[in-house]
């Protein structure tokens, strides 16, 4: 049997073909397997999707009730803790005071509720609203009492405050007159009798007005300052930055102009709000300011208009 | 046929897939051209893979019956073949390994294990009786006794010496084609043909004796 012959008997095979009843019974094997596999792999699916949507769904209930658990709940614990944690989520500082500020509000009103009641978890509860003005507190900027110096001063239509000290300064003029300050050259010396030199005395001030008291820490709750900043020509400002202490931007007013800022004051304490425009260098450009009395835990500031600095 | 139950018959949509393919096939990517059926019938297109057995049906055919020598064991090893095809279909990765040979590959695995199962060697005479079943004109060129030793000598070579003289001289792979379903380089395959031609020369010597002893003794 040579090469030639054996290549052309292979060849001759590749005309083999599968008998018609062999056909149709793969044909039908296939038919029925194909159906079974479609099945398993929509049972697979079920089957793997299953006890996902059975978790996830448990976990949304828990999640659900845990986080509308009232105060005397044995789940209010567990809400408080997450409520905490969800802050840490916030990363611009304004978004999560105002978060800390919705909690402490719930907080508060869930403490009166059950003290309302005379619950016994209303202690509890008020340790939590405690806690959570702590936290504020140590959060919030303190809106200072005077406006600083140096500042960009609030213009019209602001109120000035009327603090404005009467006392004199510590370098007001003395009412004496102050000896030489040095004894004359030709003048023996005499260590016991004649110094050197000579401090001037001191001043002594007419009238010591008590000033304004520092306030106490404990005295401060969060409040939120709402407002507006318009142009010179009227129309809202937007991208101008606001905050209670002048230089520190704390947060910037909207497209609307309006800005909405969470601080740390007195009840009744006068709060000023600064709103300036810098430039690229950082020098400002445009300014303005406004203050208003803190009556609430929300303060509606008058309208800030900017003019050019 | 369950009438519920999926339709292999083709489609319109299979119909324009398969001449894809078909283009495919002309353009020189023979083994790449079952691309998008194989995505079809992944899908859940039953037509798409009714067309998939179709276009592969005898050349796997041919294959089991190199590898067996019996008409019937070959045709329940392709029925086999594409069980367990459609069965992993899901797992197949169409990157680099084109569907023929991953075909080829169950093939070979099938045939191993009804091998294991049966423990025995086709001889010339089991196969005879098997001859009519699926030959035609050309078929006749040789004669029945020449077709059942041929068949008889292949299933006595080893695996590797036989898928390359299937692959090459019966279903006419060029030598790359070759090479990238057996997972060998072209070299290799050219040296492993002209190795297995020799001992299949030889097999068939051997087949060929035997078959005259067993004739003397009946």
């Amino acid at each position: 049997m040579n090469d030639e012959r054996l290549v052309e008997m292979l060849g001759s095979l590749s005309h083999e073909r599968m008998g018609r009843a062999a056909d149709a019974r793969a044909r039908q094997r296939l038919e029925g397997e194909w159906a079974d596999v479609q099945e398993r792999r929509r049972s697979s699916w079920r089957r793997v999707l299953a006890p996902v949507v059975i978790a996830a769904g448990f976990i949304a209930l828990a999640g659900f009730t845990t986080l509308r658990a009232p105060g005397d709940s044995p789940l209010y614990g567990a809400r408080i803790a997450i409520e905490d944690a969800a802050a840490n989520a916030f990363a611009d500082p304004q978004a999560r005071l105002q978060y800390l500020l919705g909690l402490y509000d719930q907080r508060q009103a869930e403490a009166a509720r059950l003290e309302s009641i005379g619950s016994a978890a209303s202690s509890g509860a008020r340790r939590i609203e405690q806690r959570t003005l702590a936290t504020l507190q140590s959060l919030l900027p303190n809106a200072p009492e005077e406006p600083p110096a140096g500042s960009p001063a609030p213009s019209a239509p602001v109120s000035l405050p009327s603090v404005a000290p009467e006392s004199p300064s510590p370098t007001a003029q003395p009412s004496g007159t102050p000896p030489p300050a040095t004894s004359p050259t030709t003048a023996r010396p005499t260590p016991l009798q004649t110094p050197t030199r000579t401090e001037p005395p001191r001043a002594t001030p007419v009238t010591t007005p008590k000033p304004t008291p520092t306030p106490i820490k404990s005295d401060l709750v969060p409040i939120v300052l709402n407002g507006t900043v318009v142009d010179a020509a009227g129309a809202p400002a937007r991208e101008v930055c606001v905050s209670v202490v002048a230089g520190d931007c704390q947060t910037r007013t909207s497209a609307a102009g309006v800005y909405r800022l969470a601080v740390s004051a007195r009840l009744g304490q006068t709060v000023y709000v600064y709103a300036w425009i810098a430039d690229a260098t950082g020098k400002i450009t445009f300014k303005g300011g406004a203050s208003a009395v803190v009556r609430g835990s929300t303060v509606q500031v008058p309208t800030i208009s900017l003019h050019p600095y | 046929m369950d009438p519920r139950g999926p339709s292999f018959s083709s489609t319109g949509r299979v119909g324009a897939l398969a001449q894809e393919a078909d283009r495919a096939a002309v353009g020189g990517g023979r083994l790449d051209a079952d691309a998008a059926l194989v995505t079809a019938a992944k899908a859940g297109d039953a037509a798409a893979f009714g067309e998939l057995y179709e276009r592969h049906r005898d050349e796997i055919y041919r294959f089991c019956l190199a590898r067996t020598g019996s008409v019937h064991d070959a045709e329940d090893l392709t029925a086999d073949v594409f069980v367990k095809a459609l069965r992993s279909l899901e797992r197949y990765e169409q990157r680099g390994t084109p569907f023929i040979a991953f075909l080829y590959r169950i093939a070979r695995n099938a045939a191993i294990d009804r091998a294991r199962s049966r423990q025995r060697n086709p001889s010339a005479e089991e196969l005879s009786p098997h001859m009519a079943s699926g030959h035609d004109v050309e078929h006749a060129a040789i004669s029945g006794t020449e077709r059942a030793t041929l068949l008889a000598a292949l299933a006595r070579l080893k695996q590797s010496d036989r898928d390359v003289i299937v692959l090459r001289l019966i279903e006419g792979y060029s030598g790359l084609e070759v090479a990238q379903v057996l997972g060998r380089s072209e070299g290799a395959v050219r040296i492993l043909q002209h190795r297995a031609m020799e001992r299949l020369r030889k097999a068939y010597a051997e087949a060929e004796a035997d078959a005259a002893k067993k004739k003397v003794r009946s």
